[in-house]
């Protein structure tokens, strides 16, 4: 059964990619005009929140992921895929990539930690911390991300949450989404293309 | 290592004696229990091993590796030292059961607007991983890990920590398993 999704996976990236020869992009892009700029979230920064539209600066790409500080094994794979894929492209593209990562799991990632977290993965970076759950969910739907947080009757939290990372220009667009275990050099790939694009 | 490689060696040959019998179709028995014999002397081989490093601000970590047991066995339970992390357990990444009272997004999104990146994933400890004779069994990001809870310290890129595995047929065994950013 595992093998079968995996098989699926692998079979969906392989098409999304097979589509994407004509633009380039090794990511999925998505089928309709995916405006996330009017979403305004909370900030954590210099321990006070301000607000954050997600858009990219001007001739810059924002990635953003939804993921929560204690995953061990999807969040990290993906955040340091992300540095990798920084480094691939030379110190004058990365400058042009900007990180923001929202916590889905706001109860246990305090504004604190947040921050700490994502200076692991980027010199630059926006931890955002929902203040209510309407927030994050208003956030959610804009990227079609799902996430939940289960408090189970043996004490343990499980999380569950979308993999994808998704990239947004300075129009505030996704253009991309990387789905999980899309590699470093895929990552890289798509951020020259999309870069290059903007300059 | 050596020892590993020599392993290595060893069953893939066992696997390929295995899949030319099969590819021969009317392969006699005698021929599959002399590499079942054999095979069984060998032992469970370990490779590709790697922890990653850990973000700062969490006490989570994880371990990956490829596991290949010359006999049918299964991984059952993953334990490291107290100064290394308080408890060390067998995941696996799963979709998640989104049921309508944990469904995050409410109204949200037919089948056909959702798109397959965007399915949530969760994980969950498993009581064992089954090792079919000769099939080489990945931990990997994404699928089953051994998962470090309570880390002491942060897993700093390298270092090595070692790991006690303990198999339903083979018993324990340690690996020593370096401390990177990506999988090597």
């Amino acid at each position: 059964m595992r093998r079968l999704t995996i098989a699926i996976v692998a079979l969906t990236t392989l098409l999304s990619s097979c589509g994407a020869d004509e633009s380039g992009l090794i990511g999925y892009v998505p089928s309709f005009d995916k405006d996330v700029s009017n979403v305004v979230v909370g900030e954590i920064s210099d321990s006070t929140t301000r607000p954050f539209a997600f858009k990219a600066a001007t001739n810059e790409v924002l990635v953003v992921y939804f993921g929560y500080t204690n995953c061990p094994d999807l969040c990290p794979t993906t955040l340091y895929a992300v540095k990798s894929a920084k480094k691939k492209i030379g110190d004058d593209l990365a400058a042009r990539v900007d990180l923001a990562m929202v916590t889905v799991d706001p109860e246990r990632d305090t504004s604190e930690k947040l921050p700490k977290y994502l200076a692991s993965f980027s010199d630059r970076f926006h931890a955002i911390v929902p203040a209510t759950a309407s927030e994050l969910r208003t956030a959610e739907n804009a990227f079609q991300v799902t996430s939940s947080v289960t408090k189970k009757s043996d004490g343990t939290v499980e999380v569950a949450h979308s993999a994808t990372a998704y990239v947004v220009d300075d129009t505030g667009r996704v253009v991309v989404e990387w789905p999980f275990g899309l590699d470093a050099d895929a990552m890289a790939n798509d951020l020259r293309f999309v870069l290059s694009d903007e300059a | 290592m050596t020892t590993y490689k020599k392993i290595t060696a060893l069953v893939g040959a066992a696997v390929l004696a295995v899949t030319l019998a099969a590819c021969g179709g009317d392969s006699n028995e005698s021929t599959d229990t002399t590499v079942a014999a054999s095979a069984a002397t060998e032992e469970v081989v370990i490779e590709g091993q790697w922890a990653r490093t850990s973000p700062a601000a969490t006490d989570m970590g994880a371990a990956y590796m490829t596991i290949t047991s010359p006999v049918d066995d299964a991984l059952v339970a993953a334990a490291v030292s107290m100064d290394i992390a308080m408890e060390a357990q067998i995941h696996e990444v799963v979709p998640a059961e989104m049921t309508d009272t944990t469904m995050a997004m409410g109204d949200m999104a037919t089948d056909t607007t959702m798109a397959m990146g965007d399915m949530a994933m969760t994980m969950r400890e498993v009581d064992e991983i089954a090792l079919p004779a000769g099939a080489a069994v990945e931990l990997k990001p994404g699928g089953y890990h051994v998962m470090l809870m309570g880390l002491k310290a942060p897993l700093e890129v390298g270092t090595e920590i070692k790991i006690t595995l303990t198999f339903k047929n083979a018993g324990d065994i340690e690996v020593t398993v370096p401390v990177l950013e990506e999988a090597p």
